[in-house]
């Protein structure tokens, strides 16, 4: 394959100027999904180069069955979250700094203790969590049209965007994950709907992939992490103006504005 | 006993008017409501399909539909089948764009419906599918200018529910009128077990649908008319005769409906409600 370092300068000027480029699939002959996480982390670093923004959690993608017929694959995928792409609830986010926007509710899982992997179960995982939170995440594409196959997705930073977290940590104690409800609005208007198992059928089983994929990398998750475990509903495009609130039972609410 | 119409003459409260609502009796010139109601009638006990009546080229209207429907009820009833309760359709958003209306539909449920043990016996059916919804359990008379928070006051549980649809057209294909004609696709319904509302928040409970212990999809209670009690008060406002304490109430279909098949187990889990399974035989 092509450099992963150019394939990342690529993704990287395509997110600064707002300019979306073929997808690599297509540009890049053989391109593997091992192939496609070392683009992802070297777009990374180019991200980080010249400032200190901490890794402060992972998001996942493709959790849901419908995504993963969609895109022909039958895994998830994952991507870091910096701290310079969170955002507090309430947040306004500028559309002109995107390119082609869609938003997602999900659970946001917080680790109490280390977890890694290989080997991990679900109640390992699950025994691990701490808290959850409601999140609402930004996800766009560096590639044109949102033509995407699984290696362009994990190159493009698992096409996330932003994220925008609700105010506080729920203890997980006594809450099925897999059964707590979520509704996302629009203007008020209820858009999609969704429980927590869309999430590979339980968020502590997504969180538990994560770990076991990370070992493949000789990475461990650590005590304060926070793992986005997928969208529990079909993502929709955002425009200006537009106002998002997920509610999810026992979680609350978050809401992102965007100007 | 033969049911009156009583008030289809405005649309519901919060629900765009649709061009097929405004009508207070029929006029049109199709086949009348007791022939069509037979034909259904004919068709279910026969496991056999019939042509929809909107391609018939016959003028007809939502009072139309509805008069089929009570003369379908009434059919049933001369069988012995007793009321026990009704049920909402097109309650999703994404039902009501597919089918292009702008308001749910209803339909009403007999003691014949009610699968017992979970099981359903596909040779009893046509082309039947499944989909999870929550039940209502009445405990008081629904008055007539219902809201959300009426039927919450009236309702003495809530149950999880696996409606089985079924539709006795060709195809499983038909417009909104014949749909209500069809009593709303009723087919079949499995119950769990009955808990109070409390302080459950009913448009947050989470629905998660398996076949076979895989998940298929997922849904909150707002997918039924933003809140299922929602559902349940616009059945009262527009019914033609009152929901009655006793009756119980399934508030339309949280996910897409899922095809049955024989030898399958669906299970509807909500949460801190409780699950139910149906058995496909």
């Amino acid at each position: 394959m092509t450099d992963a370092s150019e394939l990342a300068r690529a993704l990287f000027d395509a997110r600064r100027d707002r300019k979306p480029i073929p997808p690599l699939s297509e540009t890049v002959d053989g391109l593997t999904i091992a192939d496609a996480y070392a683009v992802q982390r070297a777009f990374v670093e180019r991200l980080r180069d010249g400032n200190d923004t901490p890794v402060v959690g992972y998001k996942l993608g493709l959790t849901s069955k419908p995504m993963q017929e969609l895109l022909g694959v039958d895994q998830p995928d994952f991507g870091p979250v910096l701290r310079s792409m969170v955002h507090d609830d309430g947040a306004a986010l500028a559309v002109d700094d995107l390119i082609q926007p869609k938003i997602e509710a999900e659970v946001g899982l917080v680790l109490d203790r280390d977890l890694r992997g290989p080997g991990v179960t679900t109640w390992q995982a699950a025994s691990a969590v701490g808290g959850a939170i409601a999140v609402l995440e930004v996800v766009d594409s560096r590639i044109e049209d949102w033509r995407i196959t699984i290696v362009d997705t994990i190159a493009d930073l698992a096409s996330s965007a932003a994220i925008v977290m609700a105010p506080r940590v729920v203890p997980v104690a006594g809450i099925d994950l897999r059964t707590i409800g979520m509704v996302i609005r629009s203007g008020g208007r209820v858009q999609a709907t969704g429980a927590g198992a869309a999430a590979m059928g339980d968020p502590a089983a997504a969180v538990a992939w994560l770990a076991n994929t990370l070992a493949t990398f000789d990475v461990a998750l650590t005590a304060g992490d926070v793992i986005m475990t997928g969208a529990l509903h079909a993502a929709f495009p955002v425009a200006a103006g537009d106002v998002i609130r997920a509610d999810i039972d026992r979680l609350g609410s978050v809401t992102a504005r965007f100007v | 006993m033969p049911v009156t119409r009583r008030h289809h003459d405005g649309p519901p409260a919060g629900v765009d008017v649709a061009p097929d609502t405004g009508h207070k009796g029929w006029t049109g010139t199709g086949i009348a409501p007791a022939e069509a109601a037979a034909e259904l009638h004919d068709a279910r006990r026969d496991r056999r399909t019939v042509r929809t009546f909107t391609g018939r080229g016959d003028d007809l209207d939502l009072a139309w539909a509805y008069a089929v429907q009570d003369a379908g009820l009434a059919l049933r009833r001369a069988d012995g089948e007793q009321l026990v309760g009704g049920k909402l359709g097109f309650t999703s958003r994404a039902m009501q764009r597919a089918m292009g209306v702008a308001h749910p539909n209803y339909g009403w449920l007999t003691d014949a419906m009610l699968l017992h043990e979970g099981r359903v016996d596909l040779g009893r059916l046509i082309h039947p599918k499944v989909e999870p919804e929550l039940a209502f359990l009445l405990g008081a008379d629904v008055p007539a200018t219902a809201g959300t928070a009426d039927v919450l006051a009236a309702t003495a549980a809530v149950l999880p529910c696996l409606e089985v649809v079924d539709s006795r057209y060709d195809g499983f294909r038909f417009g909104p009128l014949d749909n209500i004609a069809d009593n709303s696709s009723a087919g079949g319904v499995v119950l769990g077990d009955p808990v109070p509302v409390g302080d459950r928040d009913l448009a947050l409970i989470g629905c998660v649908l398996s076949s076979d212990a895989e998940v298929t999809a997922t849904a909150a209670g707002a997918a039924a008319l933003d809140h299922p009690a929602a559902a349940v008060a616009w059945m009262a406002r527009t019914a033609s005769v009152p929901l009655r304490a006793g009756q119980v109430v399934i508030s339309g279909g949280l996910t897409a409906p899922v095809d049955l098949t024989a030898g399958t187990a669906v299970r509807a889990e909500f949460g801190r409600i409780g699950a139910v399974e149906l058995h496909v035989t």
